[in-house]
């Protein structure tokens, strides 16, 4: 469970990266500074060579 | 005053705050490994007045990490917030401290944050923060959301109408057993003490009136000991911010069977309220299997199973991984 960055190989949706990635956490995203919640952005276009970062939001306690 | 004089020192506290601080009330859901710190440091800073609230007991693998409890509690099989309030009228006895061994959920929640001044999140799963979240966006309660796993921590205020909401984040429940937990992956007594210490320290400053407050979501790991303030923001289509819609305190009846943390353990939670008279109920089990009274709970084993019952007629069932198996037990023992 750490914040990883992941570089984005080609163009896709937000909605294609979080189906290929099958994350086990909710995630919030960052993509150029900007964060933002994923499913509220899913038609957004992410470009070749963007640098995603994702922030899982766990429930440990 | 003399026991606070260090903190009072300080600019921002002084005696007023100090006085400030005496007059306040804190409800703590959940006493863990974020719980047992938060306590320890509220109660030692002098608040006026808490409420521990949780709904299990103390077991061997929680000494790791959960500060406030020792062999003795493990062995007395203690509820955790009996165990922990014991702990703390020791530390301040000046403070106002109450145990309510209870399983936070739809029909007591709005109970239990009335005339509190700020609410701490010490849980374990997200289905308990939305329902936190709700009740707390409708009574306009500050609450402080914490979580930690691993060497992976976060915490946010959540000031209803001013900050994103916890609906903002999440927006829909994960699937069950798809998200790690504690029991899967571990976590570092570290990342709990620190998570919790940063939720006090704002519990404090939110209690003073402090306007210099974390705004946003602070994620810290301690792999590489990197601090990320993360800007959260509301969402556009938010059902609590937006529309108002409070859904999971709306939702009908507490969950009847849940599985805990990952472990081979399901809560069965009865749908009405009641108190099981645990000294008799012993007398029956012990016929056909291993029961023991603990004053708090009763334990009993039979075949592989381990039923661990409170008095408000909730029960840990151990060994079963499946909610069917563990409704049969319960039916068949306490009955239904």
């Amino acid at each position: 469970m750490v914040i990883e960055e992941i570089e984005v190989k080609e163009d896709k949706t937000v909605k294609e990266l979080i189906d290929e990635l099958k994350l086990s956490s909710p995630v919030l995203l960052e993509v150029n500074g900007e964060v933002f919640y994923p499913d509220e952005n899913y038609g957004k276009i992410l470009k070749r060579g963007d640098i995603v970062v994702l922030i899982p939001i766990i429930d440990g306690g | 005053m003399d026991r606070y004089s260090r903190q009072i020192l300080l600019e921002r506290i002084g005696e007023a705050g100090q006085e400030k601080l005496a007059k306040s009330s804190v409800l703590l859901v959940g006493c863990g490994a974020l719980g047992t710190v938060i306590a320890n440091n509220l109660i030692r800073a002098g608040i006026g007045y808490m409420k521990v609230v949780d709904r299990d007991y103390v077991e061997l693998d929680n000494l790791q990490r959960q500060m406030l409890f020792d062999e003795e509690d493990v062995e007395k099989g203690m509820p955790k917030a009996v165990a922990a309030v014991d702990k703390l009228h020791k530390i301040n006895s000046s403070v106002k401290i109450e145990a309510e061994v209870k399983d936070v959920n739809q029909k007591n929640i709005e109970e239990l944050i009335k005339d509190v001044d700020i609410v701490l999140d010490a849980t374990d799963n997200f289905e308990i923060r939305l329902l936190i979240n709700d009740a707390c966006f409708k009574h306009n309660i500050p609450w402080i959301y914490g979580a930690a796993i691993s060497s992976y921590g976060m915490t946010m205020n959540i000031i209803p109408k001013m900050t994103a909401c916890f609906r903002c984040i999440i927006s829909s429940l994960p699937a069950p057993g798809s998200v790690d937990t504690c029991d899967t992956v571990g976590v570092l007594n570290a990342i709990t003490s620190l998570i919790a210490s940063l939720e006090s320290n704002e519990a404090i400053k939110i209690l003073l009136g402090d306007r210099d407050l974390n705004r946003e979501l602070l994620v810290i790991d301690l792999r590489d000991n990197s601090f990320d303030k993360i800007p959260v923001k509301k969402r556009g289509d938010c059902p609590l911010c937006r529309d108002g819609k409070f859904e999971y305190l709306d939702k009908k009846g507490p969950s009847k069977a849940i599985k805990l943390c990952g472990r081979e353990m399901i809560q069965i939670t009865p749908q009405r309220e009641m108190e099981i008279p645990l000294e008799h109920l012993k007398g029956k089990l012990e016929r056909v299997g291993d029961a023991s009274y603990l004053g708090f709970l009763l334990k009993f084993r039979v075949d592989k199973y381990e039923l661990i019952i409170f008095p408000d007629g909730r029960a840990f069932v151990k060994g079963v991984s499946d909610t069917e198996t563990a409704r049969s037990l319960y039916a068949k023992y306490i009955g239904t």
